[in-house]
């Protein structure tokens, strides 16, 4: 509940920011915010095309938790790996100060996925060639 | 309590192993003096040409078992097979040709051999196998000859041989089944590690008396130097598999390894070199695991098998065990002879250290011939030899014949350390209330400040050791209970689980893990080369994209061999862990100090609300 809650959250953060983006790569809204979190001339429309997917990503992640789908942890895992290198690629080339903000963010989330009570419950726990081998 | 020959000889008939070996085997356990027969006696010392001391065809077990000396990495071996001429190697793939028609003599690689391994792996393997360049090794010919020359020993005199020994030991009874073969062609033949002249294997089995008979109890099957709890199995366990008293050995094709379950084993191989990357990775994943505790399970075993999980710095190689082709042993197609004694050692056994086969000069030993049953290739005894029961892991336990008296005598034992160590905790109980009585007596008095504060140091020493002994005790009384209630479970026949000694214990590969498609198979066998070409093309064409372009190629190849290994859930994982460190540390190199002060205030504030809730309750 809580994960799905923060996911949630996360998938609000990062609509927004996609729209944001994705607004201004159409020239539809030059707001101060927008000229803030840019602080060099990037193509604000691909950000946008990144970050949507990435929303919606999240978006099926938290809907996951709520309905305790197996799949769900893998996909949480999955937002949280391409926001970390979304935010790293960004990190390297623009530096964006809200790229720290994705970072800690995730990292947060993947800790709190890996914490015993969370991943005894959802995480896949070997591949099914192992547990075959198993048997 | 010793046997005779006779006696030990009948023990070790009554018992025989049957071997069953994978189609295309060629090489069969022989009699060592027939070989010896037909090798020559060679000196390696350390920067000089070979010497031959005793030439082919005057070689005995006798001769071999002369005291020699030699020098400080002076190697002593022998030689079996000289490099065929053009003219010979013809006649072998001539004959070898017609011998492919025989479906009985036809090794099948079978379905996802290449799949079978990762990519990685499969890259390690390939520097492997081009290192065999570098290293020393035997040459290529070698097994066609050694395969040839076996050939014509087996049409002078058809026999499948092996030395057997017997041992009492600690009310064991073990039979030591010592199987020799002319040459392992385990690379050459079936895309193994290695190949080497000679090869000793050996199968033990533990015996303990029982109503006026011996009554197997355990097995234990040699198999790549691997040794320990994980590669013996109980008599009653499912997975070994009898023909009336004898057990069955899935042999390996080439490597001769021994397995108890017919089937196609990936073994991986740890290489020296790669050793400390080997630790590094298996260090990084139980650090994970503890991090996380995601396997409870995840402590060291103290057995020298391969240990749990993939880890890309060993190379994996295939063990073929089908046991769909020959088998030896009592009412198979072909039966042993009688066995060789080993017990007493025999001289060319003890006196002789040198190597069975050829020395190919190769660092990582693993193209070497191995030594004889007693010794290593570096001369030291093998454990096998000299501790059997410690090699399978059997030190710890009796026969079941004896387990029940080895429990009261523990529980006996362990009542009087009981009753001993409770009168002592008396005595110094009583030692520490009069202690304290002076203690409290000394209070208020001024000169005897010093007496006191001895007196205090004293009574903590003795308090601290009393609270040792009341543990001690305490845990000895919960081992009286588990002794007694185990005394009970065998005195009404109860046995603990068969398997319940396994701790990673090998499988062959799931019917699962070798139904690849044929798509998997062709990506298995174009990924390395594909790979090569992708990087030259980059090089030469989008230099200015180089480290994208590789790192994009790269992804793109784990990401296709990660979904044909059904662990893409697995590989996500792992990257966003290692993205996450990455992130971690960006974030922490770019705002050190603020982080601090952040934990700071944190810890401060946690203190704070913590003493503020115990005061208000």
């Amino acid at each position: 509940m809580v994960l799905g809650l923060l996911l949630l959250l996360q998938a609000v953060g990062l609509f927004d920011l996609g729209l944001f983006f994705f607004t201004r790569g159409l020239g539809l809204r030059r707001s101060l915010i927008v000229e803030m979190l840019i602080t060099e001339p990037i193509n604000a429309l691909a950000m946008g095309i990144i970050f949507i997917p990435l929303a919606l990503l999240a978006l099926l992640a938290a809907l996951g938790f709520f309905r305790l789908w197996r799949a769900a942890w893998i996909m949480a895992m999955l937002t949280q790996g391409l926001s970390l290198l979304t935010a790293l690629l960004l990190y390297f080339n623009q530096r964006p100060s809200y790229v720290y903000v994705i970072m800690l963010y995730s990292i947060f989330l993947v800790i709190y996925l890996h914490t015993a009570e969370v991943s005894t419950t959802f995480e896949p726990a070997a591949t099914l060639i192992e547990e075959e081998d198993e048997a | 309590m010793t046997g005779s020959p006779q006696t030990d000889r009948a023990l070790l008939q009554r018992f025989e192993p049957v071997l069953r070996y994978t189609r295309g085997e060629q090489f069969f356990p022989m009699d060592v003096a027939a070989y010896v027969q037909n090798c020559s006696l060679w000196l390696h010392r350390p920067e000089k040409q070979p010497v031959c001391l005793v030439p082919q065809g005057q070689l005995t077990l006798e001769k071999l078992a002369e005291p020699r000396t030699a020098d400080f990495g002076a190697v002593y071996y022998l030689k079996f097979i000289e490099p065929l001429n053009i003219t010979e190697l013809a006649a072998y793939a001539l004959q070898q040709g017609f011998a492919h028609k025989d479906p009985q003599n036809v090794f099948y690689a079978g379905p996802g051999r290449l799949a079978r391994v990762g990519y990685m792996s499969r890259f390690l393997d390939a520097l492997f196998s081009l290192s065999l360049f570098a290293r020393g090794r035997v040459p290529g010919d070698t097994a066609a000859a050694a395969a040839m020359a076996y050939r014509r020993l087996l049409a002078g005199q058809e026999q499948y041989s092996y030395a057997g020994r017997v041992i009492r030991e600690n009310g064991w009874i073990t039979l030591q089944y010592w199987f020799f073969y002319p040459f392992n062609n385990w690379r050459s033949g079936f895309s193994g590690a290695n190949d080497h002249e000679a090869d000793w294997e050996m199968v033990c089995l533990y015996l303990y008396e029982a109503n006026g008979d011996l009554q197997p109890e355990w097995v234990a099957y040699a198999s790549h130097d691997f040794f320990g709890d994980d590669f013996r199995r109980r008599w009653d366990d499912p997975e070994l598999e009898k023909v009336g008293e004898h057990p069955v050995v899935y042999v390996g094709a080439g490597s001769h390894s021994c397995h108890f379950a017919r089937g196609e084993y990936l073994t991986e191989l740890e290489l020296p070199p790669l050793a400390p990357l080997v630790r590094l990775v298996d260090r990084q994943k139980r650090f994970w695991q503890k991090l996380f505790r995601l396997d409870a399970s995840s402590e060291e075993s103290d057995s020298a098998s391969p240990r749990p999980g993939f880890n890309i710095f060993r190379i994996p190689f295939v063990d073929y065990a089908r046991g769909d082709g020959l088998a030896i042993g009592p009412g198979q197609e072909k039966t042993w002879a009688e066995p060789r004694l080993l017990e007493p050692t025999p001289p060319w056994a003890l006196h002789y250290r040198g190597l069975w086969g050829l020395y190919a000069r190769d660092p990582l030993s693993s193209e070497n011939a191995p030594a004889g049953p007693v010794y290593n290739r570096d001369g030291s005894m093998r454990r096998a030899w000299y501790d059997p029961l410690g090699w399978a892991g059997l030190d710890k336990l009796p026969p079941p014949n004896r387990t029940l008296s080895h429990v009261l005598e523990q529980w006996v034992e362990v009542e009087a350390r009981q009753s001993a160590l409770a009168e002592t905790i008396a005595q110094k109980s009583r030692d520490l209330v009069k202690m304290g009585v002076e203690a409290n007596a000394m209070r208020g008095q001024a000169h005897l400040r010093q007496l006191y504060a001895a007196q205090q140091e004293k009574m903590e020493a003795l308090s601290e050791e009393l609270n040792g002994m009341r543990a001690e005790l305490a845990a000895d009384q919960a081992l009286l209970e588990a002794l007694g209630l185990y005394a009970a479970r065998l005195r009404t026949g109860q046995r603990s689980p068969a398997r319940a000694h396994l701790r990673h214990a090998r499988h062959p590969a799931s019917a699962a893990r070798l139904r690849f498609n044929r798509f998997a198979e062709a990506w298995a066998a174009v990924s390395i080369g594909l790979m090569l070409i992708s990087f030259v093309i980059l090089v030469f064409f989008g230099q200015q994209y180089l480290i994208w372009g590789i790192v994009a190629l790269l992804s793109l190849m784990i990401f296709v061999e990660a979904g044909f290994r059904r662990q893409l859930a697995r590989l996500v994982t792992s990257l966003t862990i290692g993205l996450a460190i990455v992130s971690s540390l960006v974030i922490v190199y770019d705002f050190f100090w603020p982080i601090v002060i952040v934990a700071l205030l944190l810890t401060g504030g946690y203190i704070m609300w913590e003493n503020v809730r115990e005061l208000w309750g």
